[in-house]
């Protein structure tokens, strides 16, 4: 355990919306360890960038976190509150007031979309200065030196030029290496990637991922990257947790994921990704559709789509299971599914 | 840049020569030969052959609808029937500085309410202070101005003799140092009254363009990058949020108009706006067409001192 | 077999709560109606103390007729999530400030149509000069009386017909008008975008209540206008100064639907169901009245309900400014305008107080209202 960065344990959060609660996030548990990067997959809508949101507590005001821990260990952060002794620190019982002390800081965060997730009236210079003068009391011409060094540690040339741009006038792939300089900025130990290439075109998606790795290969961060590209998680990732739905149903090995799912979900979204090699007269996909949050199915929330639900499955939530060393499954019925 | 400023110019001159031409017609459609009324009725036929000739009124009318815009750049705005041997321009000008000084303070006032106002009713969204707030714009948009100008005679200068109702400053010291300050006083209840419904919309517009800036990603991002709450809605939210309401405060300016016309008949100001209203009831013609192309002047100039300040404020703005 | 089961136990009830639903609508139609006939009637009850009695008992009935739909239709007790219509209902059943403005658009067209039962005096009533002229409120005249002697409460009655009707007869021309004109410039575009937007720039650029103003003043003292106008006035039997501020404000309030209309349709004309129609050989009208200007319905119909607010607020401005209606119409701005000398005197604040609350409040009713079902039709919506 002692290796563990982060650890989510069975988090459950809701939306109060006009036409009721979304149960958006029900029983979401994983660790993240020192210096590894962790994927979590699954479909659009299925709670993935709700738990980064939980993680760095920057849900909407019209959420509400039911129950969980999200528990942090970093001495830095446990210093920069003012805390002693030992132990992890629960992100989920932070004051706003101490989560500035951890957002950008000790987490730091790039989103989806990189050309609007910086202000359009600012240079960039002005930007990334701001978030130094911030976190590490820099500025001046201390700052200008330091905005320099980052966007050349992003490979952005010539970063004269670029920092004296603003963002409008950047393409997505050097609005994204911005972010990535910011968010390194300060060293956190752990970086979350939110679908960090979705937007991007797909020459420019693999030098971005690319540039992620190194920079984190450097220091000790860990990196969460949350997507829906299995191509991307293969790519990179170490471990990988697969979401469906609001829960976590199988974390893996990247390897032993890829080599033999075992929870239903998981297998039939790895059927359903298209191979060159093996052609097939007919596309696999899930049977149904994905279940409205509002009204979410009892017990294991897979088992109107799956083909080996039982009673079992509609009335009691499944727990989560270590299969092997390194591979936990969430499924009443994983030993049918075993290889 | 400059081809910017350029076709910004072009269509406000465009935009004042529409305004223009409506004027024009209109002083067709209103009875009466200047000529005669400047004269009197029973005046020698001849004399009206000769002034007819010497205004060019026995010209062709398109002729007419140049010389007059000529006319009118030149600064010669010819004599009013009402205030003999008075050049237009003169009463004019006499009259500005009551209502300039007016007008700014009623844009000062209703800016410095307006926008706190919308930036907390949008940051405490369906909380108890967006909801007055909500309900502080509404009855300023909808409480007729004249009538709000009314009451407060009745109260505070009438029942409560804090002020005088009718404020009474010789308007050399408007503009003078202390004076600028010490005549607030004396028109407070008038900046009130012009400035509440312009205040109201400002709330309501500032309000909605802060909701829609807070939505945004890259707020979320400046939070995420632990900026603390202070900075991220003043300094990014808000400057965000402003270019559209530049805009209104801009556009006020055609409300200001209006409500200056209201609250200087209410206070008896002898301002722009009276002049206006007593010139329509005494059909003063050439006080008329000066005052209604100057106001269309002003709103085509404000129109374009707003376009013009977008690239200060945006630099996503296409300059050229 | 079992679905159908399912549906007929789901039905039974439904049917029964119609049956309900009907009967409790036809009760209180009946009473309604009785209250109209028997209890809101100038020649049956004299006094206005039982009039405003019968007056508060008919408001009272409407309310809860409407309130009975309402829970009717935006009750929650949907089974999955709610349709469009209902959960437009449920917002604005859930805005308090909404419903005031109902309540008081509502009220308001109580008063303008039963006006001749609710007024206390009738509109030719005047009280003999010296003795009622200038009454504080008292029990013969709950709000007093005004110079000429006349009943205040019966003049603010009179007057919800004009407020009522030359905002409503506006603002349907206007729009009508600013659609037609907005759905043509963004479906053509070129040419007559172009001119029709220029057109709108112009009139924008008036500053709006001194546009009414010196156009109210040419055509009231232009011969033609005023010929043609007198006769038309007296066939309709309205004020012809009335019918000339109707003219002015039809010329000028169509640019804000023309607008809104217009970039609307502009950004509808780029989605895919327009361009599936017109794919599929539809004509241009047929686009044009089938697929785009019922999506622009919405922003009409908030434009309209606030739009009708701000003709009450200019008639009520031009009037006061003396501009408006005659001596003998009961506008709330004349009344104004009547009441303006006795500012000064604090024993007449009555007069000035009442005509302006009545402005205010209709005034209110409908940006309320409006502003209301912007955020039930789409929170989102600009306007």
């Amino acid at each position: 355990m002692s290796q563990n960065l982060l650890v989510v344990k069975d988090v459950a959060m809701h939306f109060h919306t006009e036409d009721g609660e979304v149960f958006a996030l029900d029983g979401v548990s994983f660790e993240i360890r020192y210096g590894e990067t962790f994927a979590l997959v699954g479909e659009t809508g299925c709670g993935k960038s709700v738990t980064a949101m939980t993680i760095l507590g920057l849900l909407p005001p019209q959420a509400s976190v039911s129950r969980g821990e999200v528990l942090f260990h970093d001495d830095t952060l446990r210093r920069r509150l003012r805390m002693t002794g030992p132990g992890p620190v629960d992100l989920l019982k932070l004051s706003n007031r101490q989560m500035l002390k951890l957002r950008g800081v000790r987490i730091a965060l790039i989103s989806q979309d990189p050309s609007s997730s910086l202000d359009p009236l600012y240079r960039i210079e002005a930007q990334i200065g701001e978030v130094l003068n911030t976190h590490r009391g820099i500025d001046g011409k201390k700052a200008k030196e330091e905005v320099l060094r980052l966007l050349n540690s992003v490979e952005l040339a010539p970063a004269e030029e670029i920092a004296k741009k603003y963002p409008h006038q950047l393409s997505g792939g050097q609005c994204q290496r911005v972010v990535i300089a910011m968010a390194l900025a300060s060293q956190p130990s752990l970086l979350i990637a939110d679908e960090p290439t979705t937007s991007l075109d797909v020459s420019i998606q693999a030098e971005i991922l690319e540039l992620m790795a190194e920079l984190i290969r450097g220091s000790n961060t860990s990196l969460l990257l949350i997507t829906h590209d299995l191509a991307v998680v293969a790519e990179v990732s170490d471990r990988v947790g697969v979401m469906y739905a609001g829960s976590v149903c199988e974390i893996a090995d990247v390897r032993s994921l890829f080599a033999h799912p075992i929870h239903p979900y998981t297998r039939g979204l790895l059927a359903a990704v298209p191979s060159i090699t093996q052609r097939k007269a007919e596309m696999d996909y899930i049977p149904g559709s994905v279940p409205d949050l509002m009204h979410p199915p009892a017990g294991c929330r897979f088992h109107p789509r799956c083909k080996y639900a039982t009673e079992v499955c509609k009335g009691r939530k499944p727990k989560m299971v270590a299969v092997e060393t390194e591979h936990y499954v969430v499924c009443h019925h994983y030993a049918a599914c075993l290889p | 840049m400059r081809s910017y400023i350029l076709k910004k110019l072009a269509i406000a001159v465009l935009v004042f020569l529409g305004v223009y031409t409506i004027v024009f017609l209109l002083c067709f459609m209103m009875p009466g030969d200047p000529v005669r009324v400047s004269m009197g009725l029973h005046s020698d036929p001849q004399a009206v052959e000769l002034l007819t000739h010497a205004w060019g009124l026995d010209e062709p009318r398109y002729v007419q609808y140049f010389s007059y815009l000529k006319c009118f750049v030149m600064g010669d705005w010819g004599i009013s029937f009402r205030y003999e041997d008075k050049a237009v321009l003169g009463i004019i000008l006499d009259r500005l500085p009551r209502t300039a000084y007016l007008g700014l303070w009623g844009i000062i006032f209703s800016v410095i309410l307006s926008i706190p106002l919308g930036v907390i009713a949008a940051y405490k969204q369906n909380k108890p202070p967006d909801n007055a707030a909500v309900l502080i714009s509404q009855i300023g948009v909808s409480l007729p101005n004249f009538w709000l100008g009314l009451m407060l005679i009745a109260i505070v200068a009438v029942g409560l003799r804090w002020i005088s109702p009718i404020p009474q400053v010789p308007h050399s010291e408007l503009w003078s140092f202390p004076g600028f300050f010490t005549s607030l006083k004396p028109y407070s209840l008038a900046i009130i009254t012009l400035g509440t419904g312009m205040m109201a919309t400002t709330t309501r517009l500032t309000r909605s363009s802060m909701l829609e800036i807070i939505r945004q990603d890259y707020i979320t991002m400046l939070r995420a990058k632990g900026m603390p709450e202070h900075v991220v809605i003043l300094k990014h939210a808000l400057r965000n949020a402003l270019i559209p309401v530049v805009t209104i405060v801009g556009m006020q300016v055609l409300i200001l108009i209006g409500g200056v016309v209201l609250t200087e008949t209410v206070f008896a100001i002898n301002g722009l706006g009276r002049l206006y209203v007593d010139a329509i009831t005494a059909r003063d013609y050439p006080i008329i067409t000066a005052l209604t192309l100057v106001y269309a002047a002003a709103v085509v100039i404000m129109n374009l001192i707003v376009d013009l300040s977008y690239s200060l404020i945006d630099p996503r703005v296409k300059l050229g | 077999m079992a679905g159908f089961s399912d549906y007929q136990q789901k039905k039974e009830p439904k049917i029964t709560q119609q049956r309900k639903k009907v009967a409790a609508f036809l009760v209180c139609a009946l009473c309604l109606i009785s209250i109209k006939i028997f209890l809101l009637n100038r020649e049956t009850v004299p006094q206005w103390g039982f009039r405003l009695l019968a007056l508060s008992a008919y408001l009272g009935v409407w309310y809860l007729l409407l309130s009975s739909l309402y829970q009717g239709w935006a009750g929650s007790n949907y089974a999955d999530r709610p349709n469009p219509i209902q959960r437009f209902l449920m917002r604005f059943y859930h805005n308090k400030l909404a419903t005031f403005g109902l309540f008081v658009v509502l009220t308001l067209a109580v008063m303008a149509i039963f006006a001749d039962d609710i007024a206390i005096y009738p509109l030719e009533y005047q009280a003999e000069w010296q003795e009622f002229s200038q009454l504080p409120p008292c029990r013969e005249h709950p709000l007093g009386t005004v110079t000429s002697g006349e009943d205040l409460f019966s003049l603010i009655v009179y007057g919800s017909r004009i407020s009522l009707g030359l905002g409503v007869s506006v603002m349907v021309i206007t729009s009508l008008v600013g659609m037609t004109l907005g759905a043509t410039a963004g479906y053509f575009g070129k040419g007559t975008d172009r001119a029709l937007n220029y057109l709108n720039d112009v009139v924008m650029s008036f500053p709006f209540l001194v546009f009414c103003i010196v156009l109210v003043g040419a055509l009231q003292v232009n011969e033609a206008v005023r010929e043609t106008f007198a006769n038309l006035a007296e066939a309709i039997g309205v004020d012809m100064h009335l019918m000339i501020i109707f003219l002015v404000l039809a010329m000028l309030m169509w640019s804000s639907t023309f607008r809104v209309v217009r970039s609307q349709v502009l950004s509808l004309k780029e989605t895919g169901f327009v361009e599936a129609a017109k794919a599929l050989g539809g004509s241009s009208r047929r686009i044009i009245f089938k697929h785009l200007l019922p999506n622009t319905l919405g922003p009409v119909i908030v434009l309209v309900t606030i739009g009708i607010g701000s003709v009450i607020l200019t008639e009520a401005a031009l009037s006061y400014l003396g501009f408006g209606a005659e001596m003998t119409t009961p506008s709330w701005g004349r009344l104004l305008r009547d009441a303006n000398p006795y500012v000064t005197q604090p024993c007449y604040m009555y007069m000035v107080m009442f005509p302006g609350i009545a402005i205010f409040m209709s005034v209110l009713g409908f940006t309320t209202m409006g502003d209301g079902l912007r955020d039930a039709i789409d929170p989102r919506m600009k306007v």
